[in-house]
């Protein structure tokens, strides 16, 4: 019996994982290397500070008013108290990326229980659940973290939980979204079809499908967070302890050197900058290697 | 207000057609709706209408026979298909399974029913969850029933990838690295894994190049042989419907209008609609289509929110037209009634449309006897059109 | 009959050449994955009030062909690559991007599959329509609009002037198509290309829009192409058909001739692939096996021989070029005696064309160059009827496995001669 073999090409090279190709898809997008390049710059400052940073950020060394700028001792220059600018600048990385990292990951759990329990129950709960989120995000991010720090007083947990209060109504909102979508995927109702429980369809498929989305999200908040924690201490509202170095703080009195003092502006300035830029370059990578793919 | 008659079901078993049926009918639905509920208002919810969706559906269907159920969109079919595995609750009506009614099941009981009916989608890109491997995707159906240890998991999953005529090894691939056709069969292998008694092909080819289309094709068939399924076959393509089913229920606006043999409904068919979807599926045979006429049916398909009165085809019905526009077809609903050995049709002047004008036109016969012989298409690639009547 | 290589005359007198001539047209796509060579170098004309049709299935190119003429193809990605396309005494693939705007619209018009997104959902039909009008012609608002509602009355749309106000969601699919259609006539183009047009609709809708089509055309005697991958649709709506694969017009002919006489292994197996209304019922289905090939390579050989039943050891390096079926014929390029090309080094024979398979004995499609064929255990279910074999061919380029082989279903019983 004649048989036609029809020679189908699948793809000689072994499957990978999805992950994998992800970051094979990632590793080729110049801007987000470019951003994962500053994001190790700054976690390796953070983490090693104290073995790296070149003086204790809390010593005083001689200086004068309008404090120094870079010199071969100092590259940073010195700060209005003449403490060692670089080190302070070391220091307070550690600051933005611990409180900034955990800002995010309470705000990732919060909202996202949140946001499964709507995307998921839908229908009252949904409904309500919605409806906090909503006169959550009504409220301008930074006046919201301002507020609970004021109401819960100052210190780096309050911050944290500040920070996270601003992002966590985003992360609720956009995993009930993508959750609502997925519900009604065809392979949900297959799963359905098949007899599949609701912790099943949740876990095995509706979350894993709806995690791109929020880790992209989460890359972005970190820059965010990044941002606001410095804005909180810039807006005198940082750690209680003066001594702390922390960016935001180091730009408040220092608004009046503009001129004569640049230095004390400028570096802290750019950290914020520059890792803030580190982790959107990222995300936005992250976005485009994850998610538009998988619609194939 | 439709009602499956019992006069009916004794017709269709005698016309069971070619399906090798060993007796007795798998599937019995009785007067099936499916309504979905449409609300307004943004905390208190109101209901003000519903979709009737599926509004009175009747028919059994025999093991090892082939069902087509086709229609236009918004006639129901997808939603009768669904109804029956259960993925919405019917409203009311009943659907006998086996002789289990499993319109009402919950739970245990149900999941058990679920085992022995499955669904082929029809969207190969959506139906297979992108984040799993398709081992993955195959043995589902065996992890969630709790069937086999994970050794024979795996060696079925591998059985199955064979038989529908996939590569065994290809198992710990990823859904996107497969062409259409290759992932509409993993959906064949997903339906299989449980050996179900019924498979319900909700428009299994629609998506796919019409060079892969008969591959599916010839795939469901030869595994209908080979494991004694028994298909529901869903599509609104009648060509397609016609070449596999032994069976055809039209479906227009949540009702089935007519229910005959395939062969019966390609050669008589006797409700208007039916004869104007005949009219209007183009023929790849230029000779055939240079002398047809269509039946052009007038607007577009009422909204099954608002079904018209009476008969609800009665706003675009040719034979109505032509009759004068008799009052009965606003008044009263048709009831499916038979007209001959296993051919059922919902329409008070069925019998004027056999040997009507329009449904020779319809079959591309000639319609003036004398045309009758003179011209025979050529076409090569099919054998002669129906002989002249 | 007409010298492919002039131009028509613009003043008007008659005949010089087609109305639209595409030469050697080559599109590709920049794409992350690689280049994907989209269409391969396809020549074809259309003469003025002539329907032609382009089929293939999809990946074939015959919708980039028509973005290509229309100049559209999306940005930065896509690109003509080579060829031109000559319309009208010009040649589009040279022009501006503002003297193609001045074009389309006017001379060309395009209707697209899907009606829900090819209108813009925020404007009202009046709105769009009175602008597509008023942007090439010098009318008042008034004129406009008086010729919008002829024209949305010549498409059968009850009451014009009441759906004027309305917007694309308020109708239907079948009343969109028809706004569309109305649209792409509305200033009267000299060819109308149709991609889709009804293929997103129900088949009774469908009936309405494609015979509302031929009657305008004809009428207005506007050239149409029309691409689909429906052969029905093709056989009633067109004078000559291009049948394309893969980037490639494979065969090309008269309609009548393309079903009365199909050539091309592709045409033959599309024709023996679908089920008709017209055949016995349980006739076979032959299927034709395999998937459309990975465009993303740049093509070597034929690009059908892959699933070609009657390929030779030839066809997997040397690309057919088009040649008239009956060797030696003078090649016509349009209007009713239009020449029947085909490329392919083995064509089927009509019993071959009529039963959908080689019927040569002890013929097998040949294997790639340089590979070793091993052929792995034969059955793969236990039916007897039907015992499957998997080939596993290795290449040059690493493992390629026959995934998607299924064995035909049982064939009718072979004519006296054949050895199976």
């Amino acid at each position: 019996m004649t048989t036609v073999a029809a020679v189908t090409r699948v793809e000689p090279r072994a499957s990978s994982g999805l992950w994998r190709d992800a970051l094979r898809r990632l590793l080729r997008n110049r801007p987000a290397l470019l951003g994962m390049v500053l994001i190790g710059v700054f976690v390796i400052v953070a983490v090693f500070a104290p073995i790296i940073a070149p003086y204790d950020p809390l010593a005083r060394f001689p200086t004068r008013q309008p404090p120094p700028g870079p010199t071969p001792a100092h590259w940073f220059g010195l700060d209005l108290q003449g403490r060692d600018e670089l080190s302070r600048v070391m220091f307070g990385a550690r600051i933005s990326l611990f409180v900034g990292v955990l800002s995010v990951v309470i705000g990732l759990t919060m909202g996202g229980i949140v946001g499964a329990l709507a995307g998921a129950a839908g229908g009252r709960v949904d409904n309500v659940l919605m409806r906090v989120v909503d006169v959550l995000l009504a409220v301008p991010g930074i006046l919201l973290a301002i507020g609970i720090v004021a109401w819960l007083d100052r210190g780096l947990i309050q911050i944290m939980i500040a920070v996270a209060a601003t992002n966590a109504p985003i992360f609720a909102r956009l995993l009930r979204g993508s959750l609502l979508a997925i519900r009604e995927s065809d392979y949900v109702l297959v799963a359905r079809s098949l007899g599949a429980s609701g912790p099943r369809l949740l876990f095995r498929h509706m979350l894993p499908n709806a995690l791109t989305p929020l880790i992209v999200a989460a890359t972005l908040a970190l820059a965010t967070a990044i941002i606001d924690v410095a804005g909180l201490g810039f807006l005198g509202l940082g750690p209680p302890d003066p001594r702390t170095a922390e960016w935001g703080t180091m730009l408040t009195d220092s608004t009046k050197f503009l001129r004569s003092a640049a230095h004390l502006i400028f570096f802290p300035g750019v950290a914020i900058v520059i890792s803030a830029i580190g982790f959107n370059l990222l995300g936005d990578g992250l976005r485009e290697s994850l998610d538009p793919r998988l619609k194939r | 207000m439709t009602t499956g008659t019992p006069a009916g079901s004794q017709g269709q078993a005698a016309a069971g057609g070619s399906g090798s049926g060993q007796g007795g009918d798998l599937l019995h639905v009785e007067d099936l709706k499916v309504w979905f509920p449409i609300t307004e208002g943004i905390i208190f919810e109101r209901h003000v209408g519903d979709v009737q969706a599926v509004d009175g559906v009747s028919f059994r269907l025999r093991r090892g026979e082939t069902l087509g159920l086709v229609g236009e969109s918004g006639c129901g079919k997808s939603t009768t298909g669904r109804a029956i595995i259960r993925l919405y609750k019917p409203t009311a009506g009943r659907i006998v399974f086996d002789g289990v009614d499993v319109s009402g099941l919950d739970g245990v009981p149900l999941r058990r029913m679920r085992r022995r009916m499955q669904m082929i989608f029809q969207d190969p890109y959506a139906s297979l969850d992108p984040r799993m491997t398709v081992s993955g995707i195959i043995a589902e159906p065996l992890e969630i029933h709790d069937v086999g240890t994970g050794r024979e998991r795996r060696e079925r999953v591998r059985e199955l990838l064979a038989t529908v005529g996939l590569n065994p090894d290809f198992g710990d691939r990823y859904p996107h690295e497969f062409s259409g056709g290759q992932r509409q069969r993993i959906g064949v292998a997903r339906a299989l894994a449980l050996n179900p008694d019924l498979i319900v092909a909700d428009e299994p080819i629609s998506a796919l190049d019409v060079s892969i289309q008969a591959q599916i094709l010839n795939l469901l068939e030869k595994l209908q042989v080979q494991f004694h399924l028994t298909y529901l076959f869903i599509a609104h393509d009648l060509s397609v419907v016609r070449h596999i089913s032994d069976r055809i229920a039209v479906m227009y606006l949540g009702r089935i209008v007519e229910l005959a043999s395939a062969r019966d409904l390609n050669s008589v068919p006797l409700h208007p609609y039916t004869v104007a979807l005949l009219s209007a599926i183009p023929v790849p045979d230029p000779v055939v289509e240079s002398r047809r006429r269509r039946i052009i049916l007038r607007g577009d398909v009422p909204s099954p929110v608002n079904p018209p009165s009476g008969c609800r085809f009665h706003t675009r019905c040719w034979l109505r037209e032509r009759l004068g526009n008799p009052e009965r077809c606003t008044t009263e609903d048709p009831a499916l009634r038979p007209l001959a050995t296993g051919h059922e049709v919902a329409c008070h002047f069925a019998e004027d449309v056999d040997g009507s004008v329009e449904q020779r036109q319809a079959l591309g016969r000639p319609v003036d006897p004398a045309q009758a012989g003179s011209r025979q298409p050529v076409a090569p690639a099919a054998p002669p059109s129906a002989p002249p009547a | 009959m007409t010298a492919p290589t002039s131009t028509r005359r613009r003043d008007g007198i008659p005949d010089a050449g087609p109305l639209l001539q595409v030469s050697d047209l080559v599109v590709k796509f920049s794409t992350h994955d690689g280049t994907v060579h989209a269409v391969n170098g396809i020549s074809f004309q259309v003469e003025a009030g002539e329907t032609l049709g382009l089929v293939g299935e999809s990946g074939c190119g015959k919708s980039v062909t028509n973005l290509a003429i229309m100049r559209l193809l999306p940005k930065p990605a896509g690109k003509i690559a080579g060829g031109r396309v000559d319309f009208d005494g010009l040649d589009l693939v040279r022009l501006s991007e503002a003297e193609m705007r001045d074009l389309r619209g006017k001379e060309i018009a395009m209707i697209f599959q899907d009606p829900m997104t090819s209108l813009n959902p925020v404007l009202t039909i009046e709105e769009q329509m009175v602008e597509t009008i008023r942007a090439h012609r010098r009318v008042t608002k008034q004129e406009a609009r008086a010729r919008t509602i002829a024209l949305l009355s010549m498409v059968g749309i009850p009451n014009p002037e009441s759906r004027l106000r309305s917007h694309p969601h308020q109708f239907s699919g079948g009343m969109r198509q028809r706004v569309m259609i109305a649209m792409a006539l509305a200033l009267e183009p000299k060819l109308m290309i149709a991609d889709e047009p009804t293929t997103a609709l129900d088949v009774t809708i469908q009936a309405q829009v494609l015979e509302l089509l031929r009657d305008l055309t004809e009428r207005s005697q506007t050239a149409v192409i029309l691409i689909t991958h429906d052969l029905g649709v093709v056989a009633g709506m067109t004078q000559r058909i291009n049948v394309m694969y893969a980037g490639f017009i494979v065969e090309t002919a008269t309609t009548p001739e393309l079903f009365a006489a199909p050539s091309h292994p592709y045409t033959v197996g599309l024709l023996h692939s679908i089920p008709r209304l017209n055949a016995e019922r349980h006739e076979p289905l032959i299927p034709i096996e395999g998937a459309p090939p990975d465009q993303r390579r740049a093509p070597t050989g034929c690009p059908f021989a892959p699933r070609c039943a009657w390929r030779l050891e030839v066809c997997w390096t040397d690309n057919p070029s088009l040649t008239p079926v009956v060797a030696g014929t003078r090649v016509v390029t349009s209007g009713a005696g239009a020449t029947h090309l085909i490329a392919c080094h083995n064509p089927p024979t009509t019993d071959e064309a009529v039963a959908g398979r080689p019927l040569r004995p002890g013929f097998v499609a040949a294997a790639p160059p340089g590979v070793v064929v091993d052929e792995l255990a034969a059955s793969l279910e236990a039916t007897p009827a039907t015992a499957e074999e998997v080939v596993l061919m290795t290449g040059e380029e690493g493992p390629i496995s026959a995934a998607g082989v299924t064995d035909l279903p049982p064939t009718p019983p072979p004519p006296e001669g054949d050895e199976s």
